[in-house]
């Protein structure tokens, strides 16, 4: 139940992240993929256990884990909303420079 | 009782390429022949090696990319162009030649005589073609097509098509919103948004003759993630 909460929480986040014009489609699509599997793996006790042993985790204190899990969240949170900035920035370059060009190449009549 | 027609003197129909020059040539020819009042506008996306423009100097401009760009930001250069130009309607055709461009009427008659301030093309005859990726793929453009309608109130047959008019309201309206890849569904909604006239046209799509489809897996996945996506923004937005 916690898990489902959890998802619906970034689900949320992300869209709010996407409709305030912070996130692309693209990277928005993203992250809520990665939640979505997630969200499938973590049912699984098998797949839980396996991750544990394989990230040599014997007992991982609640605290620590949510902490840890929460800032990669936010830090690629971060990553995807300055690659969503510099994007829509090179969009526009690109067309102001399309547009002087055009300027020059075909000036009004 | 008279009818009110848009006034309708400059048409500039634009046309997107990459890597697609086997036809460019005849399709320009063809379009300029067709009407006097429509100039050409060619835009290369990057093409390797890159396409050259023809040697015409009247009613025909050609712009290159400095890189792939993308069809989004490809559309919002020919935008910005037909309103700096101060075109009436700007038209959309794909240089693969798929497109049937005695059809280029049809859908500036719905700007004009309809006072549509966009028309996407309906290709009927579009889920002829018989081979598995087709089915797939007509299989998931029906769903999304389903599903657009639902959220949007419209009754567009075909959300993906590439023909399409923009009226001087449209391309006003569009000018400061940056477009994406594969920008033809976003363009709807963002339209329908912004309570513009949405107008349909049935067309023919002829045979693809040169080249292949440029939708690999991957876009075809990125592309229905973003519809999906679109219709909870503008679900969400109102």
């Amino acid at each position: 139940m916690i898990k489902l909460i959890i998802f619906i929480i970034i689900l949320i986040f992300v869209l709010y992240l996407l409709i305030k014009g912070l996130l692309n489609f693209d990277l928005c699509g993203l992250l809520i993929l990665l939640a979505t599997i997630s969200l499938i793996l973590s049912s699984f006790d098998v797949v839980i256990m396996e991750l544990g042993s394989i990230l040599s985790i014997i007992y991982p204190p609640l605290a620590f884990v949510a902490i840890f899990n929460g800032l990669m969240f936010f830090t690629i949170i971060i990553i995807s909303i300055m690659i969503t900035e510099s994007r829509k920035r090179e969009h526009k370059l690109i067309e102001k420079i399309a547009e002087i060009d055009l300027l020059i190449k075909y000036p009004q009549n | 009782m008279t009818e009110q027609y848009r006034n309708i003197t400059k048409t500039l129909v634009f046309i997107p390429t990459f890597n697609d020059r086997e036809l460019l040539n005849e399709l320009t020819n063809e379009i300029l022949s067709l009407d006097e009042n429509y100039d050409i506008f060619v835009i290369d996306d990057g093409s390797t090696p890159e396409i050259k423009p023809m040697n015409l100097i009247e009613r025909y401009y050609f712009y290159r990319a400095p890189f792939n760009v993308g069809l989004g930001l490809i559309t919002n250069i020919a935008i910005n162009f037909a309103l700096f130009k101060k075109y009436d309607v700007l038209i959309r055709v794909d240089g693969d030649g798929q497109h049937n461009i005695s059809s280029l009427p049809l859908l500036e008659n719905e700007i004009r005589k309809n006072n549509a301030d966009f028309v996407i093309s309906n290709r009927v005859n579009q889920h002829l073609e018989n081979s598995l990726r087709n089915s797939i793929g007509n299989l998931i453009k029906l769903i999304l097509t389903r599903l657009c309608n639902y959220f949007s109130n419209l009754e567009v047959e075909d959300w993906h098509s590439g023909m399409m008019a923009f009226s001087k309201e449209a391309m006003t309206t569009i000018k400061s919103h940056t477009l994406d890849k594969y920008p033809e569904t976003e363009i709807i909604f963002f339209l329908k948004y912004n309570k513009l006239k949405i107008a349909t046209v049935d067309v023919t799509q002829q045979k693809r003759l040169f080249s292949s489809s440029t939708v690999t897996l991957f876009q075809a996945l990125r592309h229905v993630s973003k519809v999906l996506l679109l219709i909870l923004y503008y679900k969400f937005k109102g």
